[in-house]
């Protein structure tokens, strides 16, 4: 049996290397078990090599199509408005849209692993966007006062009910309630600001929270009913067990 | 009684996989779902898990482990037998599926409570696995449907890959011997069971659920020793999901000639022989630099606590021992190391400390405070107090899991038996031992690049005049990743 000068330890057959110092294996003869003949297996089932193509090569591969889409259509709109009306009018309004779709569609998979960051810089691209849209007419109005804060708060309220579903194993209608209670909370900060933008910051103290208020009295009992339709009902949880001491 | 024209029924363990189980594990290569075989080695149909026990808590030794589950730290530790002949796949998923019904305590699987992780029974179906290059990498056990334990085939290798959360060494090995001579048993080999071999359809024992720590828990009892932190291996570290495994073979009997040489037992002159090799490797570290700057050598050796408390558990209930070597007073000679060992261990091993340990582990748990703290949090603190009180305290692990003791029956139908233990970043190379017949298998887990522990255990095993004969999942010469 070949055996390791530098260990003193016997090898098998088919080793070439010595598996503790890495050293070639000396053989007066040729090898007498086939070549990568070894006592494991050499594929590897779990939980890699299930793909021909890894999960960052198809990254690479869906961002490279989004933007050669998102470059060809763009040139092709300002180069139809630029030959119809020899200026740039309507096509900035249709490329600044380009733009934006090409960073919500992009931006979650070159962030791929990172969620946070993803939601964090699908919602920056969303403002900007925003922002973008209200300054061609050449002068920012709307878009800081009204748009910008919606557009978060609807990112937050997005990010923050997706979150608690993630966190759910069992989904059934437990996500409704979640989705419920999310809206509830949306509805309120929604109002909130609504009045923070069209009346001012002054004016807010003078005008009592009304519509949404109602609507998250609504929305509340309704997530309880629906938690409790999942978990008691539906899958006749054993209050002994999840909340033993 | 069923009649013979529901000989093809399904049994409640092979229920079809629900499609969101499938779902979820799309690309799972098992062996083809081989398992309609009306022949007359079938048992009764009338076999049922019993519903006595639908759920029930994690043991003493095991709620640590679900907190610090990841894609580096699996907790799966291996029993892996080489056959004479190549495994039938088919037949030993009829052995695991008849065997099924008589460890109804690993049929679970991990669920999340408020305060507590908790196992809740498992009807999913449990289909033999292909093998691969890396085993022990976790499974996906926060998922409904998810075993804490599989079955793997290659050639003629047969391997039983068991979380720590389950059953510790003795449990795994009853399992494993159950497992091997149910498969005999289909092959036509008859064995006689016992204590150490299960029938598969005798009804499991109320006994075998325990957890013993609870029982043997004594309130008042002093803690164990507080401890510093000991040196650690540097290296750095394989890619996630993958490890190396280096499994040295010598003789049984020339081992524990030269154990006796030495005056000690198989257990001692091995874990001598390790913390010995943990010395060599730290005075090449540390070479031209103070010895005051050095941490002591601790090595982690565990033992089966029923050979000190009356159990039948087939749960956790092991405990260790922490032989060190303080290097900072000087190099330790190997007749040194060796009196260390067995003096500690022969301290170590009394039923008054190993009720320190249990006695603190079973208070901690039961405590009201830490009882009322939700499982988020405490999941946040058993992973810093595993880093902190555990891994911390010693340098590495070496477990010598005693004799295969498999019945005669098949004995020689089995070539080899070994242990094979995951490690983790923090411990980095950790191994486990075990005989069968007169093969003594060592095998080394690591999951660091560089490999001078394990030559500096193999070597001086041949420098002591033992003849070892060495294979390793890597290095092989056209391995893909190798």
């Amino acid at each position: 049996m070949p055996y390791c000068s530098r260990c003193g330890v016997e090898v098998d057959d088919a080793t070439s290397d010595c598996p503790l110092c890495e050293a070639p294996i000396q053989r007066l003869d040729a090898p007498a078990s086939p070549s990568g003949a070894g006592p494991y297996p050499q594929h590897i089932i779990d939980p890699q090599d299930r793909y021909r193509l890894s999960r960052a090569e198809r990254r690479r591969i869906a961002i490279e199509i989004l933007s050669l889409v998102a470059i060809l259509g763009s040139g092709a709109l300002l180069l139809m408005d630029l030959l119809s009306s020899a200026d740039l009018g309507w096509s900035r309004y249709a490329v600044a849209s380009i733009v934006f779709g090409w960073c919500a569609a992009c931006l979650p998979i070159a962030l791929y692993g990172s969620p946070k960051a993803a939601v964090a810089a699908v919602g920056a691209a969303s403002v900007a966007f925003l922002v973008a849209l209200d300054t061609m007419d050449g002068a920012i109005g709307w878009s800081l006062s009204l748009g910008a804060p919606i557009a978060l708060a609807s990112f937050a309220a997005v990010s923050a009910t997706a979150a608690c579903i993630a966190t759910r194993r069992v989904k059934g209608i437990n996500l409704l309630g979640i989705g419920a209670i999310g809206l509830a909370a949306y509805l309120v900060a929604l109002e909130a600001l609504l009045r923070i933008g069209l009346l001012g910051l002054e004016r807010f103290g003078e005008v009592r929270p009304y519509w949404s208020l109602v609507a998250a009295l609504a929305l509340v009992p309704v997530a309880v009913f629906l938690f409790y339709l999942h978990g008691r009902v539906a899958r006749g949880a054993d209050l002994r067990k999840i909340f033993r001491l | 009684m069923k009649t013979e024209g529901d000989a093809d029924a399904p049994q409640p363990w092979q229920a079809p996989i629900r499609s969101k189980f499938r779902r979820k594990y799309p690309d799972d290569r098992r062996y083809p779902d081989d398992r309609r075989y009306p022949d007359d080695r079938r048992y009764p149909d009338d076999r049922r898990y019993p519903d006595d026990h639908p759920w029930f808590a994690l043991d003493h030794a095991a709620i640590i482990y679900p907190s610090i589950l990841s894609d580096r730290v699996s907790a799966y530790y291996r029993i892996q037998a080489i056959l004479d002949e190549p495994v039938d796949i088919a037949l030993v998923q009829r052995a695991l599926d008849a065997l099924r019904p008589r460890f109804p305590y690993f049929q679970i699987e991990l669920r999340r409570g408020f305060f507590w992780f908790f196992f809740e029974r498992n009807d999913s179906p449990n289909l033999v696995v292909e093998d691969s290059k890396f085993p022990m990498q976790r499974l996906s056990s926060g998922r409904k449907g998810v075993y804490l334990y599989r079955v793997r085939a290659h050639a003629d290798r047969l391997s039983l890959e068991m979380c720590h959360i389950l059953t510790d060494g003795y449990g795994a090995m009853i399992y494993f011997r159950s497992l091997l001579a149910e498969y005999f048993r289909l092959k036509g080999v008859t064995t006689e069971y016992g204590p150490m071999v299960f029938a598969p359809n005798d009804a499991p024992g109320p006994e075998e659920w325990e957890d013993a720590f609870s029982r043997y828990a004594t309130p008042g009892a002093p803690g164990p020793a507080k401890l510093g932190p000991a040196w650690h291996l540097p290296g750095i570290g394989l890619p996630v999901h993958t490890m190396r495994v280096v499994t040295g073979e010598l003789s049984l009997s020339s081992a524990l000639a030269k154990a006796k040489e030495h005056g000690a037992t198989l257990t001692i002159y091995l874990s001598s022989v390790f913390l010995a090799a943990l010395q060599d490797v730290q005075d090449a570290e540390y070479e031209g630099r103070p010895r005051s700057r050095r941490r002591p050598l601790r090595l982690q050796v565990p033992a089966n606590l029923r050979n000190f408390f009356p159990s039948s558990t087939l749960r956790n209930f092991s405990l260790y021992a922490l032989p060190e070597l303080d290097t900072r007073l000087g190099h330790y000679e190997f007749s040194e190391i060796v009196a260390r060992v067995k003096a500690t261990m022969a301290l170590a091993f009394t039923p008054k400390e190993i009720m320190r340990t249990i006695t603190r582990n079973v208070a901690t748990a039961k405590h009201p405070v830490i009882r009322a703290v939700p499982l988020t949090m405490k999941n946040l603190i058993m992973r810093g107090l595993y880093r902190s009180h555990g891994e911390a305290l010693y340098s590495s692990l070496s477990t010598n899991v005693g004799q295969a003791r498999l019945p005669d029956s098949f004995a020689s139908k089995v070539k080899r038996i070994d242990v094979v233990l995951p490690s983790t970043p923090g411990l980095k190379t950790v191994a486990g031992m075990l005989s069968h017949g007169d093969a003594l298998s060592i095998s080394f887990g690591s999951v660091i690049e560089r490999r001078d522990l394990e030559r500096a255990f193999f070597t001086r095993l041949v420098r002591d005049g033992l003849k070892v004969r060495v294979e390793s999942n890597l290095g092989a010469p056209e391995g893909k990743d190798a």
